[in-house]
């Protein structure tokens, strides 16, 4: 703003100089008024700014403290499809009619005779169903004091099989639970008290209804678990990737031999070049993750030596993808690159780059276009959409719009893709042509989109 | 919004990320002394800043028998008048001193988003969630090597520098929130004004002792981190007012501690001059007050270099004769 009676003219060399009407020359006057004027509004300017920025900082702040999920895979079985939602309970979709099941949820209260969310929890990984029971895990934080919950539900009422109860897991469980042959139910943890036990566990529970979740051992790790386990019926291991940058191969046997000593399990060690902070798979004898330093990895388990390594330009969260019958891998990144390799040689096929960070797995499918089957793969964007990638040479076939970023991974059934946006819902699309079928507000169970 | 975002992110957030991030590299993978040393890094470069309140601050100092003398003038006179008359002799005298009263304060709110980028800096840099992990990825430069050491070691004198200070272990659980209550009433002794009249100061008084209180209570459940990153802030900011006032004396409990003779008297004169209720007792603004160069920066108008380099020689002609 100018003081009344001046103007501002641009002198011929371009300079812009403050005259005041009808005066030759600049008033010493008008010069300092308007200096003084500038300046207040500049440091009027400024604190305002400053304000407004530190607003937004507080605002922020409180986002980075709470653990909110929304990054839970939707599970397929027989005809429904369970998911985590942002309230930290698994609710459940008929997969036909699409209908939402208000008397399938866990954990829940009952809100004027309905079963309702209890909300403040927040999970992470997908439920899993072995047996007729649908185990899940989830936790809160107040500051940094956690509390976790696993839980066993009958797939066939809903009902509650059991919930941890005779100890406590004071920690974060990020992971998705695994069920192993022996019925442990076997999942990673995050530090329970940091300065006194080892930085992270991988626990085992009696998984079995009758056994109500009793506590059966517990290994201790060289650091935090925040990814999924993979497990390897054949042989009995699970393998599991800590911050440290290990990867744990531990057998899982029913055996005495453990009794005092469930450090024994690991029978062996493999050194990443940095933190193992996604989910861990097995495919065909081989484990394949990636890591923080943005180092993908295909170890095999009999030589317990990687077969190849590869460096992409991003940190590594979603586990690479395998494709035994082409022999590629597919690697995604939190930079938004996907990789396809050689899974032989781990030489690169082709590369392509998409807008925000992958966090969930992508998921390889077929879907018939044009009367034709084609192989695609589907790249979660933590930014928005889900990319549809041709396996043959990483062309972007089209985004799916999802409304906003998912960190999970999509789920392919029945000829429908299932995506679980950031925004707490379950879009359903036709997978041949991508449109979309429906969509569920995940926490009270209203139609969207 | 979005602009802020950007300005918020690039311009303070990411630097400071990564300076933690490089400095927890090259202090032996140590958070605790990455925050230590950033801490002290970042004080010494606001020192223009504290420089700057720290004039403002003692020339307000210095007007306080005169605002007292007006207040005085006009005590009991409440139409619009006099009202009017009071505000324009306040300016007035404001004005001949050179001193802005919200002056004082932009440095102090220039500081705030700093304070408050660190805090997240620290939060950020020691991820709790997995969102807050895969979010860190943007956070970092491409060149940072720091980048592949995440997660940083938490761990800090036995104390897990992410966890609320309520679970750091005994006694340093209760003695980190008292030191850093302790910390910030000597900062705010250190760098308060004293007001004219009585119930200023009272209020001035309640403010000195419930700031450092409430900050202490709320350290208890902050992360470990943030409070020695408080409390060192505190000390550094003390050490460094210290020198930055003119080693200007630290009244505790009626006692003075450290201060030059020349300082504890000015400060013994000042306490003086505001106990006189007489305005004629009341000095008058020292020459080399009213020709402090700052004083342009506020009114901006018909002051020369050559006047500042006057006053700049005038004033150490005065030091010269003191010594």
């Amino acid at each position: 703003m100018q003081p009344m009676g001046i103007r501002r003219i641009r002198s011929s060399a371009g300079k812009a100089n403050l005259n005041t009407v009808g005066a030759s020359k600049t008033s010493p006057i008008a010069r300092g008024s308007h200096a003084r004027l500038t300046r207040r509004s500049w440091r009027v300017g400024t604190i305002a700014l400053v304000v407004l920025l530190s607003s937004a900082a507080m605002v922020a702040c409180v986002n980075d403290l709470t653990p909110r999920g929304r990054w839970s895979q939707p599970v397929a079985h027989e005809n429904f499809i369970y998911v985590g939602n942002t309230d930290g309970a698994v609710v459940r979709l008929d997969s036909d009619s699409h209908q939402w099941d208000a008397n399938w949820i866990y954990p829940f209260e009952f809100d004027d005779g309905l079963k309702r969310a209890v909300g403040g929890r927040a999970m992470y990984g997908a439920a899993t169903v072995s047996d007729g029971i649908l185990y899940a895990n989830n936790y809160h934080c107040t500051g940094n004091v956690c509390d976790a919950n696993s839980f066993g539900v009958f797939v066939e009422s809903g009902d509650l099989a059991w919930l941890t109860g005779d100890y406590a897991v004071k920690t974060k469980l990020v992971g998705t639970p695994v069920v192993t042959n022996d019925g442990f139910l076997v999942f990673g943890t995050t530090a329970i008290d940091r300065e006194r036990d080892p930085p992270g566990y991988l626990y085992a529970l009696e998984a079995a209804s009758d056994a109500q979740g009793r506590f059966a051992f517990r290994v201790p790790l060289d650091g935090e678990v925040q990814g999924d386990a993979a497990y390897d019926p054949d042989t009995n291991m699970v393998y599991v990737g800590t911050d440290a940058g290990t990867l744990h191969a531990i057998n899982m046997a029913r055996s005495d031999q453990y009794a005092n000593a469930h450090d024994l399990r690991v029978e062996w060690q493999y050194e990443a070049d940095g933190a193992i902070a996604g989910p861990i798979n097995f495919v065909n004898g081989s484990v394949y993750f990636g890591d923080l330093t943005g180092k993908a990895y295909k170890v095999d388990t009999n030589t317990q030596t990687a077969d190849w390594t590869y460096i992409a330009p991003a940190w590594i969260w979603a586990h690479p993808v395998v494709d035994s019958e082409s022999g590629r891998t597919y690697i995604a990144t939190l930079g938004g690159h996907i990789t396809a390799l050689d899974d032989s040689t781990g030489n690169v096929i082709w590369e392509q780059q998409i807008e925000g960070q992958v966090v969930g797995s992508p998921l390889l499918y077929t879907r018939t276009f044009a009367g034709v089957d084609q192989q695609v793969i589907a790249v979660p964007s933590g930014d928005q959409d889900v990319y549809v990638l041709n396996t043959v040479d990483g062309g972007n076939l089209g985004a799916i719009a999802t409304g906003t970023g998912v960190k999970a991974s999509p789920t392919f059934f029945d000829d429908k893709l299932y995506i679980h946006n950031m925004d707490d819902q379950l879009r359903w699309y036709n997978a041949s042509n991508q449109s979309m079928l429906g969509c569920v507000q995940l926490n009270d169970g209203g139609r969207c989109g | 919004m979005e602009i802020l975002g950007i300005i918020w992110n690039e311009g303070i957030m990411r630097p400071m990320i990564n300076s933690l991030a490089v400095m927890y590299l090259l202090l032996f993978s140590n958070f605790g002394l990455a925050i230590i040393s950033f801490t002290v890094v970042v004080r010494v470069l606001m020192i223009p800043l504290t420089i700057r309140q720290s004039r403002q601050m003692r020339r307000l100092q210095g007007l306080s028998p005169r605002m007292k003398a007006i207040q005085d003038k006009f005590r009991g006179k409440k139409d619009p008048e006099s009202r009017r008359a009071q505000s324009s002799e306040t300016m007035a005298l404001y004005r001949e001193a050179g001193v802005n009263p919200i002056g004082c304060l932009g440095p102090m709110i220039l500081q705030i988003p700093i304070w408050i980028g660190f805090y997240r800096a620290i939060l950020r840099t020691m991820p709790t969630t997995p969102e807050g992990t895969a979010n860190l990825s943007e956070s970092f430069y491409s060149w940072n090597p720091a980048a592949t050491l995440v997660p940083f070691d938490r761990l800090f004198l036995g104390i897990d520098l992410a966890d609320t200070v309520s679970s750091v272990y005994f006694p340093l659980n209760f003695a980190l929130p008292v030191l850093v209550g302790a910390s910030m009433f000597i900062t705010t002794k250190m760098t308060g004004t004293m007001g004219a009249d009585e119930r200023q100061r009272q209020q001035q008084k309640i403010m000195m002792w419930m700031m450092p209180i409430m900050i202490g209570v709320f350290t208890y459940q902050f992360p470990a981190g943030l409070g020695i990153y408080i409390l060192l802030s505190n000390i550094v900011g003390v050490v460094i007012q210290y020198f930055v006032g003119g080693r200007q004396p630290i009244e505790l409990f009626g006692r003075m501690y450290l201060g030059t003779p020349e300082t504890r008297a000015q400060a013994l004169e000042m306490a003086a001059a505001l106990g006189a209720t007489d305005s004629a007792d009341v000095p008058a603004i020292s020459e080399e007050e009213k020709q402090d160069d700052d004083a342009s920066d506020i009114h901006g108008e018909g002051r020369s270099r050559g006047n500042r380099r006057r006053s700049r020689s005038s004033r150490r002609r005065t030091r010269r004769r003191r010594h």
